[in-house]
């Protein structure tokens, strides 16, 4: 039943079809013209146009042209591919991407986060009503896309007034909740802290059976066994809440499980204090102790830079930020 | 007699970690869930804050089609007054299909098309929609995540001893799978 229901699940939610985005390749710049109908000159002044931007508003506007979308919308495709080239500062995600498919006839704004607020929705479209499309029905997508740049460079600049354009329109914040730093490295590094723990543990432990066998007495084996029973078996059952029925359940195994532990630890602390141990002092306990197990657990510590480290491709043009986009913007065609 | 006890303290210890680490991976990957629904939520509200403005441009012409009026509040209520998710999944449902059938209403009056404002909501209403599509996909991949880690073993069963239930996946409707076109 549970195999069924995935399946159900899973067809419902998946989107991968034949016509799939697929990425046109990295980025050599703010202007990519993949589908070549921008001429030389053009796109080199678009580039330090955009590459101006860039420096002055933080802004990464990267326009793009393409053949054709491959069966996919224009909305996919622009999201995808601002998703997978990361446009605008991580930080930040002050992104934009200009998408033309020329086969297609469409043309898209895809904006990031954050530049939601300043280029809404209705403002891209009509820059692309007024500025682009009609050049674009004339055949004449270099005069567009250059007309339509300069707008959009203009108004993020803050030469170029929006009051034309602007309507009042909802604003939204993306909602980021907080998780702990500890948590995080918990789940994140724990087979890590696996491997560093273990010769330390080795250490801690051969430490409690060391004061366990020196002392006559056996509570303590006891005491320490039945905490780490009791906690351990607490955590397992935190979920249960007390009005369950299950909490006399959950009542039943803690109790029993620490009576069993610290039952457990007082016998191991009595043998060994009956055994005890002939060293007068810890350290020469620790080392009598490695000679015999032979040397440390070192050889565990093999962590490669996979772990840790990333890819860290250079091209001549250094990429965009990684920053992504909610899918605001707006598309045109023509 | 030493080494075995050794053995058996260390096995006690590394579960305790195992059982720490995990919890919290399942904690990471709860809030995942719940901050990608946030974004959810955020944006079927912003299309809910516009549409009222919407129905007043069409009202004035429609004075027949009473009754889409009346399900489009409905709808905008019955999500104001969800509680759980699936009441608000429902509800958003609900909602998308009273707007489409507003959309084919509208066809019917080509003067709307010149009117300014009405093509002014519907580009924000393409916006809207796309943005929800977005949000609803990361929305569902994370929650893919996080329910094919409860079913794994062993992990699934810690997670589900401490509690963690599976999320439910944002379907949509398939009537209100149409997204609203904006035509010039």
């Amino acid at each position: 039943m549970v195999a069924t229901l995935f399946l159900f699940v899973t067809s419902t939610i998946s989107v991968k079809s034949v016509y799939a985005y697929k990425n046109p390749g990295a980025p050599t710049g703010f202007a990519d013209d993949f589908a070549g109908v921008i001429d030389q000159d053009s796109e080199q002044q678009l580039e330090s146009s955009l590459t101006e931007l860039e420096q002055q508003t933080g802004v990464e506007f990267s326009v793009v042209t393409v053949k054709s979308l491959g069966g996919d919308t224009i909305e996919n495709f622009a999201h995808s591919l601002f998703q997978d080239w990361g446009i605008g500062a991580k930080a930040s995600n002050k992104g934009l991407l200009l998408l033309i498919a020329i086969k297609d006839h469409r043309a898209r704004f895809e904006v990031g986060y954050g530049l939601e607020g300043t280029l809404t929705d209705l403002l891209t479209s009509k820059i692309q009503q007024q500025y682009m499309i009609p050049q674009f029905k004339a055949g004449d997508y270099t005069g567009g896309i250059k007309d339509a740049i300069g707008q959009v460079v203009g108004i993020l600049k803050g030469d170029v007034s929006v009051d034309t354009y602007q309507t009042p329109e909802v604003v939204d914040q993306p909602v980021y909740v907080p998780v702990s730093i500890w948590s995080k490295i918990t789940s994140d590094f724990f087979p890590f802290f696996l491997y560093l723990i273990f010769p330390s543990l080795i250490f801690f432990f051969q430490l409690i059976v060391y004061s366990m066998a020196r002392s006559k007495s056996y509570w303590m084996g006891g005491a320490l066994f039945g905490g780490v029973g009791l906690t351990v078996t607490e955590l397992l059952f935190a979920g249960f809440s007390n009005a369950d029925p299950f909490s006399f359940f959950k009542l039943g195994t803690v109790g029993l499980v620490s009576v069993f532990c610290t039952c457990l630890g007082l016998i191991i602390d009595y043998r060994l204090s009956k055994k005890g141990v002939t060293e007068k002092s810890f350290a020469e306990f620790i080392k009598k102790g490695s000679a015999q197990t032979g040397g440390s657990s070192i050889g565990f510590l093999d962590i490669s830079d996979s772990t840790f480290g990333g890819d860290s491709s250079s091209d001549s043009f250094g990429g965009f930020g990684g920053g992504s986009s909610g899918g605001g913007g707006s598309s045109s065609s023509w | 007699m030493k080494k075995t006890i050794l053995i058996i303290l260390a096995v006690f210890v590394i579960i305790g970690i195992y059982l720490v680490g995990s919890y919290n991976h399942f904690i990471g990957m709860k809030q995942d869930v719940t901050s990608k629904w946030a974004q959810v939520e955020n944006q079927l509200q912003r299309r809910f804050d516009l549409v009222p403005n919407l129905v007043e441009t069409v009202k004035g012409l429609t004075k027949q089609e009473q009754t889409v009026f009346g399900e489009i509040a409905d709808a905008r209520t019955r999500y104001a007054g969800a509680q759980t998710q699936s009441d608000k999944v429902a509800a958003a449902n609900q909602f998308e299909s009273s707007i489409g059938r507003l959309l084919v209403i509208t066809e019917n009056y080509p003067t709307l098309e010149s009117s300014k404002l009405f093509s002014d909501l519907m580009i924000q209403l393409e916006g809207t929609e796309n943005r929800i599509s977005v949000e609803r996909k990361n929305y569902n991949d994370t929650v893919q995540v996080y329910d094919t880690a409860l079913q794994r073993f062993p992990g699934g069963v810690v997670g589900r001893m401490f509690g963690f239930a599976p999320a439910e996946y944002f379907q949509v409707s398939s009537e209100a799978k149409q997204n609203p076109q904006v035509k010039f």
